[in-house]
């Protein structure tokens, strides 16, 4: 360990080690306060599935299920009426159909917005905003009535073929991502011949991978849960999607807390596990050295 | 690759101008299309509706602006629903948005265990809203709930929460910094992408910590804090789902109890379903429009003063 | 002519039961709890349907989800047994069935079939969406005339509308008086008699009400008027109101100022807000959500509980409490008030042949049997195959049909929203806030009638 000075002569509690130690026990004990306390709501959920339904609401808590209720998840699961699997298997043909379409169609709007000046693009980027500030309920109607039209009723198309056009949450935030990547990176990659393609495809999409990360993580999960637009637009029970499933609980058994949550618990998971993968690309961050040097 | 490959004779201005346009409309066609097939007819048509009386199983009647007219001089329940929802977006954002900053920041100082925490704060986040409700009217429970638990353990008295009118859009607003996870992400992102050459360089001269702070970190996030703080206001005025499943949880009374918690999308759709005022609803939905686009407008204004982007072009 | 009304009896086993109770087709509302009973042998009396006659795909939709669909299911599998030439779509919405229901209006696709709350039939009645039954019944359109002596009138009158027929019952429920017999011996008070009257029923509430040493109630004398908490359920709160001689809404549907606001109908909502607030026999709103989601009947926290049928078959199941039924009490007179949910066919249906095929056999065919194994059924014949009014526990349901009255949503439209809501909305004001009760109902009252002429 450290003697009362350093090799400079700074004694101890002055010297960088000291304070970046400080700033450890400080980060890291906040980190773990604070994460305890959003950790709770999963852990109870966790808890509550494995009690009797009468045990769930008990003060002073009883928080070893006694006794442990397995069969919560064996109900959630094991209703002929409620395929899971099926669920899960329509769940992701949305989410890989959702998410592409959107991944690559935002890029280039986001880009256009980015970085091209043009008449009208104040008028576009307005637009743009505007689609998200009327309420959604107001427009149900006259939408489903329009893909009805179309035929799309009863399919996933009113769901997959939108996102092919951009969608406007994940365009104005890799906006705001694209415009803080410095233009010396562009402007010689121009000069050395590079069209628009290429600058997306080496230059763009690369330094972006924390926000490219995040929008697919946020995508997944609001595609996940979302339960009201597919059961709007899906009329076959066979077509059905996991949130919908997650649904006849809550409606049915005048909320059968156990299975509820056995089934709330399982469900999370695969938005764990997205969300673990996808971690990755935040961790490597934007290394932006070797750029002051051309 | 060598520099002296390339010598281009810079084309007039006028032209880069153009070819520029065009890209642009190219880059931003995808959207474009999409919003006209699929955005702009139900928007028209949700406008136009907004001037009749449709119960939506018999045809549509034109009544010119009755119901702007109504919904802003002769229903209480929309000053109400109003005033409940501005009350409640200039409390939470900021909560919710410094919860999230802080998060993020705090993130992105550690090295180790980063996966379990950032896995932890995000995890409200996705638990489906019904399981959300649930499990706060039994954190907020008066009787049951670990707050007023904690309370009592301190000697005092707790309020009844979500059955008082008092305190039930408190319940609400506590609830709120628990969903930061989405922009927590955000601003990890954000925090991520600033160089830490710029870190270096002023420890180097002796900056500390807060001036860090203030002089960097808060600066070059501002793009990241100007999406998450138009996000949320946006997001905020048409709170819905969180509360629609504490209102129902319970059956009792829309927004309730006694309209403490009726929010303006509540109404609105209540109006539109229930009531079955599909015109009058798409008026509602309209004036929202206008109260948000006006405060964006408000925030897009302010953020000339405050959000600096590195790569704004020299003019 | 009693007896005929009465002749329904059922055997009743574990599972699950199951009624549509919504002031509307729910939008997000639960529906309640299914019980199951084994099916019976003999087709009721009706005519064979001409099966090959018909033919094609009609959709049907419903809000029942997971276990309430079984009936469903059996019912049109045997349906499609019996019509080779039809396939049947099920379409099942768990939530936000009437939210969809509407927009399907509004394109005009809504399934051919389809299931409807009491609370929207004169609602969707009046806007046209439901094709007109009587045709059918009377064998000019469509090719299985049906002869609706098989029903119990009161019961199947609740699907007309102005004298026509929309629509067939699923199933219905009154307002059913349940008793803990076990907390009534440990405080030695004699069970509850058709014969009670407000007064017995308020004397025996507050002997079963009993609380512990620091002044907190353990265990109230009744859960009123339903079983999850919701002090304001109007649906519950009508028999009080009719048990007083009051009412809600003048008969023609045009005014409440004089119905809800009159001396017997506010003296009756006093009394029962009294309940709460003076003589606290009953939890309140924020009792029972302090409690949150535990039924109270069933873990012995009310001796006596006010709702529908549905929770019946838990009940008997149970062992730790000893359940038994009884009629309502009566005030100056008798009361009670009906739920009730039904089929109807879709007047833009493309198939209205094979529509009617199956409407009129999950109503009063074989398909009805697959609903009556788990709930009230109108079709007599199989409600006297369950043996209803001789079962001890369902005898005093079916008493109390009797004392029905008709659904004041079906006098206007607007009942729900212009009168309904306000009123609840009102009334839970009542509770937090006090004030002078007949004061509040005029108001109502005078806002009521305003909204209900426009």
């Amino acid at each position: 360990m450290a003697t009362n000075t350093i090799a400079s002569g700074v004694p101890f509690y002055q010297s960088r080690r000291f304070q970046k130690l400080i700033k450890n026990i400080i980060v890291y004990s906040l980190l773990t306060f604070l994460s305890s306390l959003f950790i709770f709501p999963f852990f109870w959920m966790l808890d509550s599935a494995l009690k009797e339904n009468a045990q769930i609401f008990l003060w002073p808590p009883q928080w070893i299920p006694d006794p442990i209720a397995w069969d919560n998840f064996v109900k959630a699961f094991s209703n002929p009426q409620l395929p899971f699997l099926t669920f899960l298997k329509n769940t992701m043909i949305l989410e890989v159909g959702i998410i592409t379409g959107r991944l690559l169609s935002c890029i280039l709007v986001a880009y256009g917005f980015a970085r091209l000046d043009a008449p009208g693009k104040n008028f576009w980027f307005s637009v743009l905003l505007a689609t998200f500030m009327l309420p959604g309920a107001v427009i149900m109607i006259p939408k489903y009535i329009l893909f009805n039209k179309l035929g799309w009723v009863d399919s996933y198309l009113p769901l997959i073929v939108p996102a092919w056009f951009g969608e406007s949450f994940a365009i104005f935030l890799m906006r705001q991502f694209f415009m803080t990547i410095p233009r010396e990176l562009e402007e010689a990659a121009i000069m050395d011949g590079a069209n628009t393609f290429d600058i997306l495809r080496l230059i763009i999409v690369p330094l972006s991978t924390p926000v490219l990360a995040v929008i697919t993580v946020l995508s997944f999960k609001d595609i996940w849960n979302d339960f009201f637009t597919p059961l709007l637009y899906l009329n076959s029970s066979s077509k059905y999607t996991i949130a919908i499933g997650l649904a006849y609980f809550n409606g049915q058994f005048k909320v059968d807390m156990g299975p509820l949550m056995a089934a709330s618990v399982v469900l999370i998971l695969p938005l764990i596990i997205v969300f673990f993968i996808a971690q990755k690309a935040f961790v490597e961050g934007v290394n932006l050295t070797g750029l002051a040097g051309r | 690759m060598s520099t002296a490959a390339v010598s281009v004779t810079p084309k007039p201005k006028s032209k880069r101008i153009r070819r520029e346009a065009i890209l642009f409309y190219i880059c931003i066609a995808p959207f474009i299309l999409g919003f006209i097939l699929f955005d702009l007819i139900p928007m028209l048509a949700s406008l136009g509706l907004s001037f009749t009386e449709w119960n939506i199983l018999t045809p549509p009647k034109f009544i010119g602006l009755d119901n702007y007219v109504t919904a802003l001089t002769a229903d209480p329940k929309v000053l109400i629903s109003l005033k409940i929802t501005l009350f409640y977006t200039v409390i939470q954002v900021p909560l919710r948005l410094a919860t999230a900053l802080l998060l993020a920041m705090l993130l992105n100082e550690a090295t180790k265990g980063m996966g379990f925490f950032r896995t932890a704060f995000y995890l409200p986040c996705i638990v489906s809203s019904v399981a959300i409700a649930v499990l706060w009217t039994w954190i907020l429970n008066p009787v049951y709930g670990p707050v007023n638990g904690l309370i009592r353990f301190f000697g005092g008295e707790g309020p009844k929460w979500f059955s008082d009118p008092k305190f039930a859009l408190w319940g609400l607003i506590m609830m709120s910094p628990w969903g930061a996870g989405g922009e927590m992400l955000i601003f990890l992102a954000g925090l991520k992408g600033i160089d830490k050459q710029l870190y270096e360089a002023a420890e180097l001269d002796g900056a500390g910590p807060l001036a860090r702070f203030f002089k960097i970190t808060l600066p070059m996030l501002s793009p990241t804090l100007f999406f998450n703080l138009v996000m949320s206001i946006i997001g905020s005025f048409q709170t819905f789902d969180t509360a629609y499943v504490i209102s129902t949880t319970r059956a009792g009374t829309l927004g309730g109890p006694a309209n403490s918690t009726l929010f303006y999308m509540l109404y609105l759709y209540n109006r539109a379903f229930a009531g079955q005022m599909m015109g009058y609803a798409s008026a509602l939905g309209w004036i929202l429009f206008i109260i948000i686009m006006i405060v964006t407008l408000l925030v897009l204004r302010s953020s000339d003063m405050w959000v600096f982007y590195e790569s704004e072009r020299k003019r | 002519m009693k007896k005929i009304f009465l002749v329904l009896s059922v055997l009743v086993i574990a599972g699950m039961a199951l009624a549509a109770c919504q002031a509307a087709t729910p939008a997000a509302t639960e529906a309640p709890v299914v019980t199951e009973a084994p099916a019976a042998t003999e087709a009721p009396a009706s005519t064979e349907a001409p099966a090959a006659a018909v033919s094609g795909t009609i959709r049907v939709g419903s809000w029942d989800g997971a276990d309430a669909l079984k009936p469903w299911e059996e019912a049109i599998a045997s349906f499609e047994a019996a019509y080779p030439g039809v396939n049947v779509e099920l379409e099942s919405v768990p939530q936000g069935y009437g939210d969809k229901l509407l927009a399907e209006f509004a394109s005009g696709t809504a399934p051919d079939v389809f299931q409807v709350g009491d609370g929207d039939v004169a609602k969707f009645a009046a806007q046209g969406v439901f094709e007109p039954l009587d045709p059918y019944i009377a064998g000019e359109k469509g090719s299985d005339p049906l002869d609706t002596s098989v029903f119990v009138q009161a019961v199947a009158d609740i699907g007309k509308v102005d004298g026509t027929t929309y629509l067939l019952t699923k199933d219905f429920s009154p307002l059913v008086f349940y008793y803990n017999k076990n907390l009534f011996d440990a405080a030695s008070v004699a069970y509850p008699t058709n014969d009670w009257t407000w007064d017995d029923f308020l004397t025996t509430a507050q002997a079963l009400t009993v609380k512990d040493a620091s002044g907190n109630i353990t265990q109230w004398g009744v859960q009123i008027p339903d079983g999850w908490g919701d002090a304001y359920w109007s649906r519950g709160i009508w028999p009080i109101i009719y048990q007083n001689g009051g009412d809600v809404i003048s008969p023609d549907g045009k005014k409440a100022s004089g119905y809800l606001d009159s001396d017997e109908t506010v003296e009756a909502i006093q009394w029962y807000a009294d309940l709460f607030l003076t003589h606290k026999v009953a939890p309140t709103k924020a009792d029972v959500d302090a409690l949150a989601g535990a039924d109270l009947l069933a873990t012995g926290k009310v001796a006596m509980l006010w709702t529908g049928v549905w929770p019946l078959g838990d009940y008997i199941k149970n062992t730790d409490i000893s359940v038994a039924t009884v009629q309502l009490p009566q005030g100056t007179q008798r009361g009670n008030s009906i739920c009730w949910a039904g089929f109807g066919m879709y007047s833009k249906s493309e198939n209205k042949d094979a529509a009617w095929a199956f409407l009129r056999w999950i109503g009063a065919d074989e398909g009805a049997r697959s609903f009556a194994a788990y709930a009230l059924t109108d079709v007599k014949a199989i409600a006297a195959e369950q043996g209803k009014t001789t079962d001890p526990y369902y005898s005093s349901v079916m008493a109390d049909l009797d004392n029905v009255h008709p659904l004041p949503d079906f006098s206007n439209p607007k009942f729900g929203d212009c009168v309904a809501s306000p009123f609840q909305a009102a009334l839970e004001g009542y509770f937090n806030n006090g004030g002078d009760l007949k004061v509040i109902l005029t108001d109502v009252a005078t806002q009521a009638d305003a909204c209900l002429a426009k």
